[in-house]
């Protein structure tokens, strides 16, 4: 007989399989940890930069808890054969006492060696920015868009196609089909036939004529003389009170006719000044197809730095957007569902100050860089998934100078505040950096580009809960230009203000809701454009205005003298018509009332001579 | 799902055999401490390691935690009350300040009213459960698995070749 095996308390069975999940785990860490942590760094580091980021080797170390990354390299991607910026060596330690609560908490870390605009082995790849729900586009990247828009222009495009006279070419050809303001007379025409049918219908209700004689015979068979006669007044009285009733009524109707017709001219009155207001809009809309330069200071500063100063307000809201993002503020958090666990809750005690951490908690990082390119320094401080927690701003503080690649003096000052309101801002100044190749007008009849200069820069940002404020106060010294027109005139135009405008400034501010930005563009190259540009085309410019509201003019005469003409036919016809058999029906009127007053008159004296009589008969 | 199917028809098996009340009445003291916790903490994963690693019958645990999580439903105010009450000891204040500043500890979370209350409830039922259920057991087994196997129908079943082919089974690999 086989004895059964006796079993012992442990169970062995489950020991081989907890070793075996045990020793993947190690292995995995050992062989596999240090890739995985570097292909992270490069996926997330790619989607918050936009393009390829690039790490050479991780090392981590398990009983330190410290990572070390070699070489991070940020693709520029704008011009992906080169790199934004190069992190040297980047190098953090981890506390044990965040892991065993379950949270990456980071005391120390170093950033070295950084270096700018290094030239790439290969091309880095720009990812797409991912697509916005054409159903809830964003409010920011709307207004910004519009502001685009708005600023949207070519300056000395506008003025070379002026002075070659392209610019009304085809623009006045076929414009009838355009113009509101024709489409509005038109309207306007069938409105006031409609309006003259009704007048029609309303006339042929009135008493005509013929009614109207009738009272007059009525007025004429009354015999008036027996008003004297007391007993037979009464009766002269209610014939004269009919026909006055009768009057009466007419006159009301006639009354009311007037009054509609006075109501139907003074809305062609109206209508035809709504015109103006078209046409004006008319006028607008066509001068700014013709693109007709305009030479206001602000207009010409906002076609010109506009679009880039909203790009970097673009920019400037994505970081704001990053961070409230990664760093949610409190009243964010609040809006996440509570799910209620299914037993009950119970009451949380606090015993004394809680070591709690955020989820992620970078305290210092200490920026120190120093190699050929130049120097950087600066400090990270507070980055972390849970500001409340920490109860700390997230700081940065960057002080930068690259005298090989011309960028000097830079520095930076970060600070975003999600503990209650979002108070985020951004202070960055560059004492001067390269600019190259920058177009400020560019078309196939004109190119004014600044090919090189160098630039000084102050810039502002600050998000305090949805209000938007930013400052840029650039100063670009030494410009040098790159001129290039079809025509003579405007080639010497573009070099007088080459010549004028070697010291640019630019101090652009936009503040508002994000929904309504407020912007305020002033450049002094503004003012030169206007002053070289405004002699040689301001007599064109009102000459082709001229032509345009000529042009309109001409193209609604037709319909303007047809209304007019309505116009007065409603104010000579219906208007002197009423007018006419109102005038007889009063007539009739004054006559009834003149023979009552007459007759009353005359029984009062009659009544008088009588009293005297009687009182001198009994002696009073 | 084969692990729990195992562990049923064991704990069936040892409910009506001879040895292993020790396992099961430990499975349904380990039960107790598993369905009294209100949510995942640091004790229950614990219990599931001390199941995983020593022989304690884990259908009997689970199925005495089911038991006991619904049981503990109807006193989380009861649990709530005397953890709070533990939880506002002045003598256990400074404890439990050096604990909740601890790192590992605060997982437990001893901190939250019913998950102390209905830990203290559970280590003090601890081993009246153990001994209870033990008892119960061996009565279960003398009395109800006693009598059944003297009746008629069982006698029958240990008559069939199926019956034996399973006992000779039973007796080499069980």
């Amino acid at each position: 007989m086989i004895e059964k095996k006796k079993v012992g308390m442990i169970r062995k069975g489950a020991v081989v399989p907890f070793l075996i999940v045990t020793v993947l785990i190690v292995l995995f860490n050992l062989l596999f940890l240090d890739s995985t942590i570097k292909k992270s760094i490069e996926y997330f580091g790619g989607k918050v930069n936009g393009a390829e980021v690039n790490v050479d080797s991780v090392k981590t170390s398990f009983s330190s808890l410290s990572v070390e990354v070699k070489k991070i390299a940020f693709t520029n991607a704008s011009d992906p054969a080169f790199n934004l910026f190069e992190v040297g060596s980047l190098k953090f330690q981890m506390m044990w006492d965040g892991v065993l609560r379950g949270k990456v908490v980071i005391d120390e870390s170093s950033i070295k060696d950084i270096t700018i605009a290094g030239k790439r082995k290969a091309l880095g790849k720009v990812y797409p920015k991912p697509l916005e729900d054409p159903k809830n586009p964003s409010k920011a990247k709307e207004t910004l868009q519009n502001a685009k828009e708005e600023f949207k222009g070519n300056v000395f495009g506008d003025i070379s196609a002026l002075l070659a006279g392209d610019s009304s070419k085809d623009v006045l050809n076929n414009i009838e089909n355009e113009l509101e303001s024709k489409k509005f007379y038109e309207a306007l025409e069938k409105q006031i036939d409609q309006k003259e049918e009704e007048l029609k219908t309303m006339m042929s209700n009135l008493p005509k004529s013929a009614e109207i004689d009738s009272y007059d015979d009525r007025f004429k068979a009354i015999n008036w003389d027996d008003l004297k006669n007391i007993s037979k007044a009464p009766k002269v009285l209610k014939e004269a009170d009919s026909l006055r009733k009768d009057v009466s009524n007419t006159i009301k109707q006639y009354n009311d006719a007037v009054k509609r017709v006075e109501s139907e001219i003074k809305f062609v009155k109206d209508s035809t000044k709504q015109v103006e207001g078209l046409i004006k809009q008319d006028v607008d809309r066509l001068e700014s197809k013709m693109s007709l330069p305009n030479l206001d200071s602000k207009a010409i500063a906002g076609v010109l730095f506009g679009p880039d100063f909203v790009n970097s307000m673009a920019k400037y809201d994505e970081y704001f957007a990053m961070a409230k993002k990664y760093m949610p503020p409190k009243k964010d958090k609040k809006e996440v569902v509570e799910v209620k666990p299914p037993r009950g809750e119970g009451v949380n005690y606090q015993f004394g100050t809680p070591k709690s951490y955020p989820l992620f908690w970078l305290k210092h990082s200490e920026i120190s860089s120093q190699n050929s390119q130049g120097t950087v320094s600066g400090k990270i401080e507070n980055v972390t998934t849970d500001q409340s927690v920490v109860n700390k701003p997230t700081t940065a503080q960057i002080d930068a100078d690259f005298p090989s690649q011309n960028l000097r003096q830079l520095k930076a000052k970060v600070s975003i505040d999600h503990r209650g309101v979002v108070k985020d801002s951004v202070q960055l100044s560059i004492g001067a950096f390269p600019v190259k190749e920058k177009a400020l007008s560019q078309s196939d009849a004109v190119s004014f580009i600044m090919s090189s200069a160098t630039s000084s820069s102050v810039v502002s940002a600050d998000l305090i809960d949805k209000s938007l404020t930013m400052k840029l106060d650039n100063t670009f010294s030494d410009v040098k230009y790159k001129t290039e027109a079809k025509t003579k005139v405007v080639k010497e135009i573009l070099d007088s203000v080459a010549s004028d405008a070697s010291t640019v400034t630019l101090n652009a501010k936009a503040s508002g809701s994000i929904e309504k930005l407020n912007f305020d563009i002033k450049t002094n190259l503004a003012d030169i454009i206007k002053t070289a540009v405004g002699r040689v085309i301001s007599e064109k410019i009102n000459a082709a205005k001229k032509k345009i509201k000529d042009t309109i003019e001409n193209k609604l005469a037709g319909n303007k003298k047809k209304v007019d003409e309505k116009l007065d036919q409603l104010k000579s016809k219906y208007q002197g018509e009423i007018d006419k058999q109102k005038s007889k029906i009063d007539g009739i009127t004054s006559k009834i009332d003149g023979k009552k007053d007459s007759a009353k008159n005359s029984v009062q004296d009659k009544g008088k001579d009588l009293l005297k009589g009687l009182k001198k008969k009994f002696k009073f | 799902m084969t692990v729990m199917l195992k562990q049923a028809f064991a704990l069936l098996k040892l409910l009506n055999s001879d040895t292993g009340e020790n396992q099961l009445a430990a499975g349904i003291a380990c039960g107790l401490i598993l369905g009294f916790a209100p949510a995942l903490s640091l004790q229950t994963i614990l219990v599931f390691i001390l199941l995983f690693f020593f022989r304690i019958q884990m259908g009997a645990a689970f199925a005495s935690a089911f038991m006991f999580a619904i049981v503990a439903y109807v006193f989380d105010p009861i649990f709530h009350s005397i953890g709070a009450s533990v939880l506002e000891m002045d003598s256990l204040k400074g404890l439990f300040t050096i604990l909740y500043n601890l790192p590992i500890i605060p997982f437990t979370k001893f901190y939250n009213s019913v998950v102390m209350g209905a830990g203290v409830v559970s280590v003090l039922l601890f081993p009246v459960v153990f001994i209870l259920s033990k008892t119960l057991i061996v009565k279960y087994r003398n009395t109800v698995v006693k009598r059944f196997q003297q009746t008629k129908f069982w006698k029958a079943v240990k008559a069939t070749g199926f019956y034996k082919w399973y006992a000779k089974y039973e007796e080499l690999y069980g």
